[in-house]
């Protein structure tokens, strides 16, 4: 028997050989499924709390110091937290809403290549379940969590979430004040009696046909709206200790969220959409600006649109034509813009403002005088009109990518709530009312079996099936999110934002599988998602009110 | 021999390299650029909902205040539609109020607080110190928002990317 030799090479190989091994297998399989994502491969770490547990659903941010663009990952359940490759440079390492934590932020951090980051240890402050109303816990909220603490019925709660969640302003801007009951009323009559966002006019003065209070609110459900708000947030009252949603688990931290800053403060944009060069534009809902970013750099080019005399400025709606050009409305004054990317020139057309879809022919469609339209873009007016039966009209318009079919929704009809559908080949016209009648169905897409799919101010998904000529509504697990759009991609997923929560919602009708994005600041408004179907897996974007674009990257 | 050695050295590279890629994530290198974190609160909600997005204090502040309080029912556009809230603009080169009080910090703050028939007052949603920086936006003439601010909107310093 040959007498087996011991020497340092031998031990030193063996023992390397095991390591590897026993770290290969102690690596969970979720995370080496996670870091085979090319989008992956950067800075790493591990976020702990005091006692040394594993803290997972930690947004982790790195904000660089040269581009002021956040990339957020977010940690798993073994804590573990992977950045994207990054420029080389000087970032800020922070972590985004702590709540319960300790604020983390360290200033200077080096990030070049895929640095193992320190180990991050928060320190917790707030023991228990529930969190103190100080000011720095209300900030890290969001709306929907305000509302589910609030005192309230879930009638005072729904009428709220539906009246002064129909989209113009946060709840953190309504719920954050009190007032004593005369003050409040005045409030509630300015926000229910005067029209658009802007609530320049009255109601009835803008159109004699409109009814006199918006939201589709009957005067007993005004009253019990004004008396929940004088209650709750009278000249006395105080939040009482909050309770957070939960954080993120499993599939929702496989994310990467960037955001991306812009030139001006209160351009407040609303749509966005890419364009094939891999540029993002966005409208100014309150400014007479449109925006180009382009991602790799973070750059922003300006356009200035013509100011209508008058009117206030701003724009909505956004999309590209076949022919690169950028056909946007302006909102208050009521235009069609079309600006030429590779001039700059901007035309305008009087007559049309809102939403529109925009057939790869180049005609516009979407409603008017009860009809469903086909507008001729040379000249914003309508060219074709097939009446509707029950629907006055819809907020949101809707073309299939293949230019077949035509959705949009109807908010806030007292005796309709529900989707219009049209085959613009056979001409046939579907008007489904939901079966909550309370979706405020919007804005949002058609999927490529023909599905439309329309976000609800209601808080749920409408979905128009092609083929059963049925409506389903589908409802999120969180409360009080609503929506003010929806928008499909390439494999039948549904990506919305949904307000109030502050994040992302991608629904998969297949497997009636909810993943919701969370983002890193609580205030949030998303008007228009904008899904880019070119990369697997497909991105979404969208443009934050409060002045910046978002990305949001699945890693699956 | 010679082999043990290899892979002795292998392992301090290896080692070493680690503990390098360390040092350099929180040290620096004479090479780098100087690091140029960006100012403020890096929750912006923060900044949003106690108006600090332009200024902690002073008419900066007030500007943004005026913009979420005011604005709605002061603004051009919709006393061209008929509503009665009186512009602001100018407030303090005025003799005097609606009510005929003369115009002076105390009585512009009084008003704010208390409002008045069609006005609700902010007693109780805005603090002293909002209500004092609202109406140094007033008195320093700086209001109103809906002519520069609309057609040209303020910088955001926090934008770098060039």
């Amino acid at each position: 028997m040959k007498r087996r030799r011991f020497s340092i090479s031998n031990v030193l190989s063996t023992g390397i050989s095991l390591w590897l091994t026993i770290c290969v297998l102690a690596v969970p399989s979720s995370l080496r499924a996670q870091t085979k994502s090319p989008l992956l491969g950067g800075a790493s770490g591990i976020v702990k709390n005091g006692t040394g547990a594993l803290l997972e659903g930690m947004m982790v941010q790195l904000v660089s110091h040269k581009t002021a663009i956040r990339t957020t990952v977010f940690s798993d359940q073994n804590g573990r937290f992977e950045f994207p490759k990054l420029a080389a440079g000087w970032y800020t390492l922070r972590i985004p809403r702590p709540l319960e934590f300790r604020t983390y932020q360290k200033d200077s951090v080096w990030v070049e290549g895929s640095p193992q980051i320190e180990e991050i240890v928060l320190e917790r402050i707030h023991p228990g379940e529930f969190l103190p109303p100080t000011p720095e816990i209300m900030a890290q909220l969001s709306d929907s969590e305000w509302l589910f603490n609030l005192p309230g019925t879930g009638y005072e709660k729904k009428l709220f979430s539906n009246a002064c969640g129909s989209g113009c302003h946060t709840w953190h801007q309504s719920l954050r004040d009190r007032f004593d009951e005369k003050g409040w009323a005045l409030m509630t009559n300015r926000m229910m009696t005067y029209a658009t966002r802007l609530l320049i006019e009255p109601r009835t003065s803008r159109n004699p046909n409109d009814t006199e209070a918006g939201f589709g609110l009957s005067s007993e459900e005004q009253n019990a709206l004004l008396k929940f708000l004088q209650r709750v947030r009278g000249p006395n009252s105080e939040f009482q200790p909050m309770k957070a949603f939960p954080r993120p688990k499993g599939a929702a931290n496989r994310v990467i969220i960037t955001e991306y800053e812009l030139p001006r403060f209160d351009v407040r944009p609303h749509d966005v959409v890419g364009d094939k060069d891999g540029n993002i534009w966005y409208t100014s809902n309150r400014n007479p600006i449109i925006g180009k970013l382009d991602p790799r750099t973070g750059v922003v080019k300006e356009y200035k649109v013509p100011i209508t005399v008058g009117k206030h400025t701003g724009q909505h709606w956004l999309d590209i034509g076949k022919d690169g050009k950028i056909v946007f409305t302006e909102t208050w004054s009521n235009n069609l813009g079309v600006l030429d990317p590779r001039s700059g020139e901007i035309s305008k057309i009087p007559g049309m403002g809102g939403n529109k879809g925009l057939a790869p022919d180049g005609f516009i469609w979407g409603t008017c005088g009860g009809a469903i339209c086909k507008f001729d873009p040379k000249t914003a007016k309508p060219v074709e009109k097939y009446p509707l039966k029950r629907a006055t009209g819809t907020y949101g318009n809707e073309v299939s990518a293949d230019g077949r079919y035509f959705a949009g929704g109807d908010p806030w009809q007292r005796d309709f709530d529900g989707v219009v559908w049209m085959d613009l080949q056979t001409k046939e016209i579907y008007e489904v009312e939901t079966h909550s009648q309370g979706g405020d169905p919007s804005r949002g897409g058609i999927d490529p079996e023909g599905n439309a799919w329309i976000g609800g101010r209601g808080g749920t998904l409408s979905m128009f099936d092609r083929k059963t000529h049925q409506l389903r509504e589908f409802t999120p697990p969180t409360p009080y999110l609503t929506f003010y759009e929806a928008k499909p991609d390439k494999n039948g997923e549904v990506w919305a934002g949904a307000q109030r929560g502050a994040r992302m919602v991608r629904f998969n009708p297949k497997t009636d599988r909810w993943i919701e994005y969370q983002f890193p600041e609580p205030i949030s408004l998303n008007w228009r998602t904008w899904v880019d179907n070119s990369s697997t897996p497909v991105s979404a974007w969208y443009g934050e009110h409060n002045g910046y674009i978002v990305h949001i990257q699945p890693l699956e | 021999m010679a082999n043990a050695r290899r892979l002795v050295l292998a392992i301090i590279l290896i080692f070493g390299a680690s503990a390098a890629a360390l040092h350099g994530q929180t040290a620096g290198g004479d090479s780098r650029p100087a690091p140029d974190p960006p100012k403020g609160s890096l929750q912006r909600s923060e900044e949003i909902l106690y108006f600090k997005r332009m200024a902690d204090s002073g008419p900066e502040r007030g500007q943004e205040i005026y913009f979420f309080k005011c604005w709605v029912c002061h603004n051009a556009y919709t006393r061209a539609a008929g509503t009665p809230a009186p512009p602001l603009k100018d407030l303090y080169k005025r003799p005097k109020l609606l009510s005929g009080q003369p115009v002076n910090d105390q009585t512009v703050t009084e008003k704010i607080k208390k409002g008045g028939p069609a006005m609700p007052g902010y007693q109780y949603s805005l603090s002293d110190q909002d209500i004092s920086d609202l109406v140094s936006f007033f008195r320093e003439g700086k209001c109103c928002w809906e002519d520069k601010e609309e057609f040209d909107p303020p910088r955001n310093p926090r934008y770098r990317a060039r």
